[in-house]
This record gives structure tokens, sequence and C-alpha cells, in this order.
């Protein structure tokens, strides 16, 4: 469902991919591991259309993004790390805009609106203007957004940043459920979410992935402690 | 002109190369730009000022006032200063169009999703033009007010306020373009201001007549091509109700040469 090849990106003299190659099935939910600045975020951008790559392809659903931009955002929810929303609009209003923009209209609109409101815990919400919200219903009505479509890909970037216990719960949750019939790639800095949600996962650092495997196996290579194979193999950008 | 209009074309064909343009999108975008708009007290602010100052320069320009003139015919004290005044209210319109959506990120979320980047410029561009013509709507009371006290020729009034809803459309395609370059909204309305202005000025009369009175060819010759690039010799002639089909050329291709500007800028900006 998703094809990374060889995919690589700099920013100047800074290589923030480099040579990334790894593929995503049906069903599976793949967590993006790494420290601050390792090239998670900037893989993600690749691969949902919103920076082009400097080397390398990316293929959803065997549709190029590169090549047919539109055709592949259309198979993709995309949750950005910073849930930008506009914030002059009630929650309702940015759930039907984003529904039109992704091509609903009339009765088709609203039901997709009211399924995610109710997927994303957000009926208390939903008349609320955005710029009230809290942290935790802002990041749910980001999450809503890339839910509107059914998608069969999806890309979450820290999806449970900021939340309280109760809301992660949910939130990972809702991944596990979703994640047995779409193709999900999420980044956390929380280990345990690994985990709780992932089938996969990968440790990146400085553009590369230094490890991957299922939960249990990364777990072995870091003699029991997934935090031990994290510490080990990615770069501490703190000064000791 | 004809070369402002060549460009237009293969921009036109550029366009489509990619594709036929989602209409939807562009209504879906252009509707959420009016909403912001009317949702916020800016855009009424707005509205307020640019009436104020058209109905001040219109009613109370020292020996230029309408009703002391007894003139029922609005080019010469109404329309006269539109351009002037839409080279600073245009940019006010279109300054937030593209720094708002860097600012709140939102630039992230609609750029991931299946719209393309000439359909959000359109929508925008569409917002903001459906503001300028709500500000140029709420001057019909001008029109009223000369209606009632005499009996004007209402075909120049109707092809003004058309050449200046193509005026400020010009100026805001302008701004946009200005905007998708920087972040800053101060920074858009400093640069475009400047350039709509220079946009009336080389083809206003006394700076045609400087050109055309030196004598030299060279001088002459710049000033022809200035007034060619210049919104002021289109305007003047619609408010006299001559609507020329290569004024309306002119207007369509520096529209769509900056909104195709503005495009490409978007586009390199996230390589």
């Amino acid at each position: 469902m998703i094809e990374v090849n060889n995919l690589t990106k700099q920013f100047g003299n800074k290589t923030a991919v480099d040579d990334l190659s790894f593929s995503v099935e049906k069903g599976e939910v793949l967590g993006f591991l790494g420290p601050n600045g390792a090239g998670k975020s900037t893989t993600m951008r690749i691969i949902t259309g919103f920076i082009p790559a400097d080397g390398g392809d990316v293929s959803i659903c065997g549709i190029p993004v590169a090549q047919k931009p539109e055709e592949a955002k259309r198979k993709i929810g995309y949750l950005p790390e910073s849930a930008p929303l506009y914030a002059d609009m009630t929650v309702t209003g940015f759930l039907r805009f984003c529904a039109s923009i992704r091509g609903f209209s009339g009765a088709a609109r609203k039901e997709a609106v009211d399924r995610v409101i109710e997927t994303c815990f957000l009926q208390t919400v939903v008349h609320q203007s955005i710029d009230t919200l809290s942290k935790g219903y802002r990041h749910r009505t980001c999450l809503a957004q890339s839910l509107l479509h059914d998608p069969e890909v999806l890309i979450l970037d820290e999806p449970t940043d900021g939340l309280d216990p109760n809301q992660k719960h949910e939130v990972r949750k809702l991944i596990s459920e979703l994640g047995k019939e779409k193709t999900i790639i999420f980044s956390t800095h929380i280990l345990e979410e690994v985990d709780a949600s992932c089938t996969r996962a990968m440790i990146i650092d400085q553009g590369r992935i230094v490890a991957e495997g299922s939960p249990e196996n990364l777990r072995e290579k870091g003699s029991g402690s997934l935090t031990e194979l994290f510490r080990k193999l990615t770069t501490s950008d703190v000064v000791a | 002109m004809s070369a402002i209009g060549i460009i237009a074309i293969l921009i036109l064909l550029s366009v489509l190369i990619g594709g036929p343009l989602l209409i939807s999108n562009i209504r879906a975008i252009f509707c959420r730009e009016v909403t912001s708009f009317f949702t916020s007290p800016l855009a009424y602010v707005l509205i307020f000022i640019f009436l104020v100052a058209i109905n001040a320069l219109t009613f109370l320009w020292p020996g230029r006032e309408l009703i002391e003139s007894e003139q029922a015919a609005l080019k010469d004290f109404f329309f006269y200063y539109h351009p002037w005044v839409l080279a600073f209210y245009a940019p006010l319109l279109a300054m937030r169009t593209l720094s708002d959506e860097h600012r709140q990120g939102t630039i992230e979320l609609i750029s991931t999703m299946p719209v393309r980047t000439i359909e959000l410029v359109c929508g925008k561009f569409l917002g903001s033009f459906m503001l300028l013509f709500a500000s140029l709507f709420f001057t019909v009371s001008v029109w009223i007010t000369v209606s009632i006290l005499g009996d004007p020729d209402h075909g120049p009034i109707i092809s003004g306020y058309l050449g200046s809803l193509f005026v400020g459309g010009t100026f805001i395609a302008v701004a946009i373009a200005v905007s998708a370059v920087t972040r800053s909204q101060v920074i858009c309305v400093a640069v475009s201001i400047p350039i709509c202005l220079m946009l009336c000025i080389i083809g206003f009369d006394p700076v045609q007549n400087f050109f055309a009175d030196s004598g030299v060819r060279f001088l002459s010759f710049t000033g022809e091509l200035l007034a060619s690039i210049s919104v002021m010799p289109a305007f003047v002639d619609f408010s006299k109700g001559l609507i020329e089909l290569r004024y309306l050329f002119y207007f369509v291709s520096i529209i769509a040469l900056c909104l195709f500007i503005t495009n490409t800028v978007l586009q390199n900006k996230r390589a």
C-alpha cells in the first residue's frame, strides 16, 4: 500500500532523509520512532506530497505520489504534527469544508461529518469555535478530518501529542481498530505506544533506518527494553 | 499588451496540461475565504474605511465636489479616485490570504489534500475579489444620489464599476503574488501598495504628457510602453463607457500572470 524506495531529502547541507526504503501493507500499523530531527516528519511530508523528494520515489496503493499527486492524496488521510486548523471556524464548519474538498456534498457530506464526529468523540464541541478548543480537542478535530473520506492509508504525525492519558488511550485504541483494515504509519516519541498500537516499528536516526521489526523483535534486540535499544542506536542531542 | 496576452495564453495552456481545474475545490476554498472574512471584524472595518474614503473624496475634495459641480456624471467626481484608493485598499484585502495559511500551519493541511495549488490560489483570489465586489456595491449610494438629483447616463456608470472591479482585481492579484513570497502581512502591504500605485502613475495623464511632450523618440516610446502596462488608460475608457476587448484581455492577462506567479512561488517554496 505504501512503497518508499531510496528516498532522499536535503535541506541545504543537512541530509534529512538518507536513502530510506521500506514498505507497509494493508493491515499493518508501522510505528516511526526516532529522536528529534531524525527525519520522521520529513518522511511523512514527502509521503503525503507536501514536499518533494530530492531522490527516490513513493507510491500509495501503486500510485506514484510525484507523478499523480492528487490521485495519491485521495488515498491518504494525514494528521500533521502541529494539528493545524482554521481557528476562525467551528468544528462542524471545518469538517464540512474538509469534506467538500474531499468531494463530498449534500447528504453524503453530512453523513461523513457525523461519522467522524462520533468516531473522534467531538459531540460536545461541534458548534464551538476552534480557537476556543483545548489542545486535546484540537488534535481530535484534526484527526477527524483525516478520517472523513475513509482513506486506505493514514499518516499520523505524533497523534497523541499533548493528550491526557484517557485521550491517549482512546486514540491508541482507535488506531488499533483502524489498523485492521487500513495501512497506518504513525510517529511517536512514546515507546509504550509501540506495544499498544503497532504491528511493526522502525527506529530512524539522521535520516536512516537503524532498526526495524515487530515490537517483540526490537525488545529482544534491546535486551528486553525498547528504550535501551532506542538509546543505543540513536544519537543524543543532549550535551552531558 | 500583446506580449502580456501571449504570456497569459501560455499560462493557461501550462495550467491545463496538469488537468482541468476542479471547480468544486475552488468553490470550497472561495466559500471558506468569504466566510472567514465576514466572521472577523476586519472585513467590516476595511469596508467602512473604504466607503469613508470614497465618499469623502467624491463629496468633499476641494474643487471637485460632486454636488457643487451640478453634473449628473460620476466619471470625474467619483470614478476618478477609484484606482488610487484601490491601490491602497486591494492589498489590505489580500494581505492575509496566504500569510494566514502559513501562520496557522494550514498550508500543510490543504497541500496534502487533493487540491492543486492553482485551485487554492484561484479560490483565494475569488474570495478577496468578492470582498472587493461587496465594498464597491455599497458605494451604489452615490449612484442613487446622482440619479435622484439628476438624470445621469447609466451606461458609463455601469462600465465604470466594471472598470473598478477589473482594476481592483488586478491589484488583488498583485498583492496575492507578493503574499506568496513573504509570511509578513506588513511586508506584503508595504510592497504591494507601491507596485499598485506605479501601475496607476505610469499611465496617469501628467506622466504620459511628460513623455509625449519630451520630443525625444526614446522617451515617447517609453511612455507608450508604460501606458500599455498601466491600468489607467483602460480604466479611463471604462469610466467613459467604452468597454474594449483589448482592455478586457489586458486585465484578464495581468490577473492570470500574477496568479501563475503565485502558483509557481508556492510550489517552489515547498521544494
